[in-house]
């Protein structure tokens, strides 16, 4: 029977069904790219039987493990004590260090993959790699490339590393990828060591212990050591892929229960004949239920192979803008499809449960009454529902100024989204004032909406729901991070006091120390240090800066001793000299202990002198540029979630006007036998259309400018300077535009095919 | 004992009244009737728009709560019923047949005769369905879907539905209301064999006199109360003229 019910009325299905398949497609696809997400042995450490890694350290407020970097003397007194085991074959220390190759002068490459490119010949055999021509590198500034690079053996190699650019000879090549270079040059460059490759004799059961100086890692949990650089793309991949789900799941919701809901009125007649022969309430919520549940399954299975489909054609794009990191292919999951199609599921029962409660209270009554007037617009539990989502999103943003800077983006979200839900469900209370404001006009058409929408607010708020949603959130979105971006200008801005700058250029990842030392000027070098606990802080070496000044929330006194651990495992004793907003130390001291790091601009005090890989530019050009990379992120995540929630609202906008033109062919049909012709008529469906598109948008804009404003205040904090708010008139133009182009193109669909109202007719006469 | 259970009637209204709204603007729909409906007979409910024949109806059925007073469907008094017993009791013992949109119509003929049994956990035993059908003339409509059926057809789809139950009281609401003279007659006739051949009980309101003729019973109401009772019309005419004395 109710497959009976689904066949039959396919149609009013249609966009549950164009819904739940969308939906299932975008969260198919984001899980398949979850599932290809995880971490990878790193294909340098693919040939090891077993990896040791440094003491690791888990941050207290979340975020990725930090591991620490062994000083020399515990690098090889591991390494002996390792070598010394039954059955180790060889135990070798992965140091890796930057390297980019150049092409007329130009760094090629990419830049992320770049910074670890370059390792020392001695740990060629943990990724399994031989030479394939010619000999490893012996003597200093020999390196063995691989085959594709197409260097043939005994060129000269131009390079840039952070010492500089260099001219290195090919000895070698080998099939795989990275540099290959001798132990002195890799010594130089490399900082400290943090992953020991062990592989073992053939067929040898080793125990390996590396007791507290490490943990040892086989099989797939050697995915733990993969660059740091890796994990935090991967991390910002994670973020759109979650937000995607996120955002996409919600409004799937919202879409499939706003259509349930209008089902419901629509079929009202309907179930009020079932409970009269005899349907308990629950039979007819469980008819709905399983209506819905097979509607989910339909889409749900086709949705997920879509996404599938779909998901390896984002790998490419994924890893070009920086969302994934350099050799990610995306393959079929079979979690991945299955667990979409279980998220369909729940998202359409979660969509349709409130609409079968209320499908389930339909009076048998109803099949006799004439559908055509709402008694209440409002019922208790919609004024209720309608309270507490309205306080629940009031309450979430009064924890707004309390809140970290992490989590106030996820709390104005969240904020929003109860917002919108209320907003929906307290809409038709609106209708009605709404209606009264516009003008009725001299023709019939005034006359009829004004009345159409008295009696039936639901219907126009069922249209507007969809509006609201979109406009909400295309306007909160764009708004939030426009605004962010103005602010992060005002930020950096203030920090840059010279006019002019030398800075990276665009392929690369940093300054080179000659680069650097080249300009004149004066210029930051940043590193990493470790404290006693293992936590990592940000340290920065600057020029004509003697002594060790500290943040004062690190808790240190002016006076004691702090035994710092620098980049490359040395552990110095330093004596605290003072108080800052960062740690600073003297550059020399800096590079000594760090061959990694590299400064990213220079404030330029003469002429700009010409290097690899450094660019002169205006100090605002620079802040612009750095703001813009990040914003092509965020313009990313913008268009993603913009497109998936706008695409969404557009279907159900689509689907309900649809959907109530054709449920009130019987009312068009009486309308034009008294005497309206079609041009009428459809002005008056279509005028009708529009009053629900505005309301939506007003309501939209109701929710979502309080939010721009609470999101400004929390920036303001942050920034401590005065942020302009800006206010995406464009998008909502073209949200409010494309919504009403959809509205009134879905109302005049029905006046194509004549025939619907000439069935209407007859329905009346017969 | 037996006595008692041969005067049971099918449906009883004790003293039935029903208001709609509160203060000012309260209506009174029935105003503390009390009537009987005997098992095996055909009653008709006649009285001008707005005299409270399709409330007396609809509180007889269970579909509307009374304001006050008691109604027996078989001997079970409504009132104390939940929704659920309430449902279970209309599904058992009460057939329907509205004015229009009797039928689901997403569902064939056969389906729609078979759904009250089907609501019930039930299955129709073997041919019941096809019989129900052949009863009403349709047999060979079995597989049609409701939007295939003429206005006429759908009315008798549906009687054969409120009988399928042999339920004890069919509840006619203008059966005829929307139909043409010849797919009336069938209509009544239907509903009159069913009286006499399955000692089936009938209410049903129409304003029509042609069709309260077929009844062995005719209530008059006016302003929610019963003005005459007529036992044993003498056909239609002598309907209209008692209507006509009456508004």
């Amino acid at each position: 029977m109710t497959l009976a019910s689904v066949r039959h009325r396919w149609a009013g299905f249609l966009g549950t069904f164009a819904a739940l398949l969308l939906g299932v497609a975008v969260i198919s696809g984001s899980l398949a790219l979850w599932a290809a997400a995880q971490p990878r042995v790193p294909d340098a450490l693919a040939a090891t039987d077993a990896v040791v890694a440094s003491p690791s350290f888990d941050p207290v407020e979340g975020g990725f493990p930090v591991y620490r970097p062994w000083s020399p003397d515990e690098t090889a007194s591991l390494l002996s004590r390792l070598q010394d085991t039954p059955g180790v074959l060889e135990a070798v220390p992965l140091r890796t260090f930057y390297v980019q190759r150049l092409v007329d002068g130009q760094p090629t490459g990419n830049p992320r993959d770049a910074v670890h490119s370059g390792r020392a010949w001695s740990s060629a055999g943990l990724g399994g790699y031989t030479i394939r021509d010619g000999r490893p590198p012996a003597g200093r500034g020999e390196v063995v490339v691989p085959a594709s690079a197409g260097v043939p053996v005994g060129a000269t190699l131009p390079v840039l590393t952070t010492a500089g650019p260099a001219s290195w000879t090919v000895t070698g090549v080998f099939d795989g990828e990275g540099f290959y270079a001798d132990e002195a040059t890799a010594s130089e460059l490399a900082g400290g060591v943090r992953v020991i490759g062990v592989r073992f004799e053939p067929g040898a059961s080793v125990r390996l212990d590396a007791g507290a100086a490490g943990t040892v890692l086989t099989g797939d949990a050697r995915s733990a050591v993969e660059p740091e650089q890796d994990t935090r793309t991967r991390w910002l991949g994670a973020q759109l892929i979650i937000a995607t789900v996120f955002v996409g799941g919600f409004v799937a919701v919202f879409v499939v229960s706003s259509t349930c809901a209008f089902a419901v009125t629509s079929r009202r007649r309907e179930l009020g004949l079932l409970r009269a022969v005899g349907a308990t309430p629950g039979q007819v919520r469980r008819l709905l239920l399983t209506e819905t549940v097979l509607v989910a399954l339909a889409a749900g299975v086709p949705g997920a192979l879509l996404g599938a489909l779909a998901a390896p054609l984002l790998a490419g794009p994924f890893v070009a803008v920086g969302l994934e990191p350099t050799g990610f292919t995306v393959g079929v999951s079979w979690w991945a499809l299955g667990g979409s199609v279980l998220a369909g599921l729940v998202v359409a029962t979660a969509g349709v449960w409130l609409s079968a409660r209320r499908a389930g209270r339909v009076s048998p009554l109803d099949a006799l009454r004439e559908a055509a007037a709402e008694r209440r617009p409002m019922t208790r539990t919609r004024w209720a529902a309608g309270i507490l989502c309205g306080l629940g999103g009031g309450g979430l943003a009064l924890l707004l100024p309390g809140s970290s800077a992490q989590d106030k983006p996820t709390l104005v979200l969240a904020s929003a989204m109860f917002l919108l839900v209320a907003a929906a469900l307290l809409a038709p209370v609106v209708v009605v004032p709404l209606v009264r404001l516009t003008p009725a006009g001299r023709g019939a058409t005034g006359v009829l909406v004004r009345g159409a929408a008295a009696v039936s607010a639901r219907r126009l708020a069922s249209v507007a729901a969809p509006v609201l949603a979109a406009v909400g959130f295309a306007v909160l979105l764009v708004g939030t991070f426009q605004t962010a971006s103005e602010a992060v200008n005002v930020e950096d801005a203030s920090a840059l006091p010279s006019s002019s700058v030398a800075a990276g250029a665009a392929g690369v990842p940093g300054l080179s120390e000659a680069a650097v030392s080249a300009q004149p000027g004066r210029s930051v070098l940043p590193s990493v240090a470790y404290l006693p606990s293992g936590e990592s802080i940000p340290v920065s070496g600057a020029p004509d800066f003697s002594g060790f000044s500290v943040p004062s929330v690190l808790g240190f006194q002016v006076g004691s001793v702090v035994p710092l651990r620098f980049a490359d495992g040395v552990v110095v004793p330093l004596r605290v000299t003072g108080s800052s907003d960062s740690v600073l130390l003297p550059r020399d001291l800096v590079r000594q202990h760090d061959p990694t790091a590299m400064a990213q601009v220079v404030n330029l005090s003469g002429a700009f002198v010409p290097s690899p890989g450094a660019v002169a530019m205006t100090a605002r050009a620079y802040v612009e540029r750095e703001a813009a990379s990040e914003n092509d992120l965020v313009n990313l995540f913008l268009a993603v979630l913009l497109g998936i929630s706008v695409g969404y609202t557009g279907l159900a906008v689509a689907n309900t006007v649809l959907m109530a033109t054709y449920g009130r062919r019987q009312e068009l049909a009486t309308l034009r036998r008294t005497g309206a012709t079609t041009g009428q008529t459809a002005r008056f469906v279509v005028v009708e259309s529009l009053l629900a598109v505005t309301l939506g948008v007003l309501l939209g804009l109701a929710v979502a400018v309080p939010a721009l404003f609470e999101a400004r205040a929390g920036l303001q904090d942050e920034v401590g300077a005065p942020v302009t708010l800006v206010m995406p008139w464009a998008t909502l133009a073209a949200v409010a535009g494309a919504c009403a182009l959809l509205a009134t193109f879905a109302s005049l669909v029905p006046f194509l095919r004549r025939r619907m109202l000439s069935v209407g007719a007859r329905t009346m006469a017969g | 004992m037996t006595t008692t259970l041969q005067l049971r009637q099918a449906v009883e209204l004790h003293a039935v009244t029903r208001r709609y709204g509160a203060g000012e603007q309260a209506v009174t729909a029935l105003d503390r009737v009390s009537v009987g409906f005997a098992p095996a007979s055909f009653t008709a409910v006649m009285g001008p728009s707005g005299s409270g024949k399709s409330t007396l109806l609809h509180c007889a059925a269970g579909l509307d709560q009374v304001t006050g007073g008691r109604v027996l469907v078989d001997g079970v008094e409504l009132g104390p019923l939940r929704e659920k017993a309430r449902t279970r009791l209309r599904r058992d013992r009460i057939g329907f047949v509205f004015q229009a949109f009797n039928l689901v119509a997403s569902l064939t003929a056969a389906q729609n005769v078979e759904l009250p049994l089907r609501l019930a956990g039930r299955r129709a035993e073997p041919g019941q369905v096809d019989a129900m059908l052949a009863e009403v003339g349709l047999a060979d409509r079995a597989t049609h879907r409701p939007g295939e059926l003429s206005g006429g057809q759908q009315q008798r789809v549906a009687i054969a539905r409120a009988l399928v139950t042999r339920p004890v009281v069919v509840f006619a609401d203008e059966p005829t209301g929307a139909l043409d003279a010849t797919a009336s007659r069938e209509v009544l006739r239907l509903l009159r064999a069913a009286v006499d051949r399955h000692a089936q009980t009938v209410v049903m309101v129409t304003h029509d006199p042609l069709a309260a003729a077929y009844a062995d019973r005719v209530l008059f109401l006016a302003d929610g109360a019963i003005v005459e009772d007529l036992h044993e019309p003498r056909g239609a005419e002598h309907i209209a003229t008692r209507m006509a004395a009456l508004s």
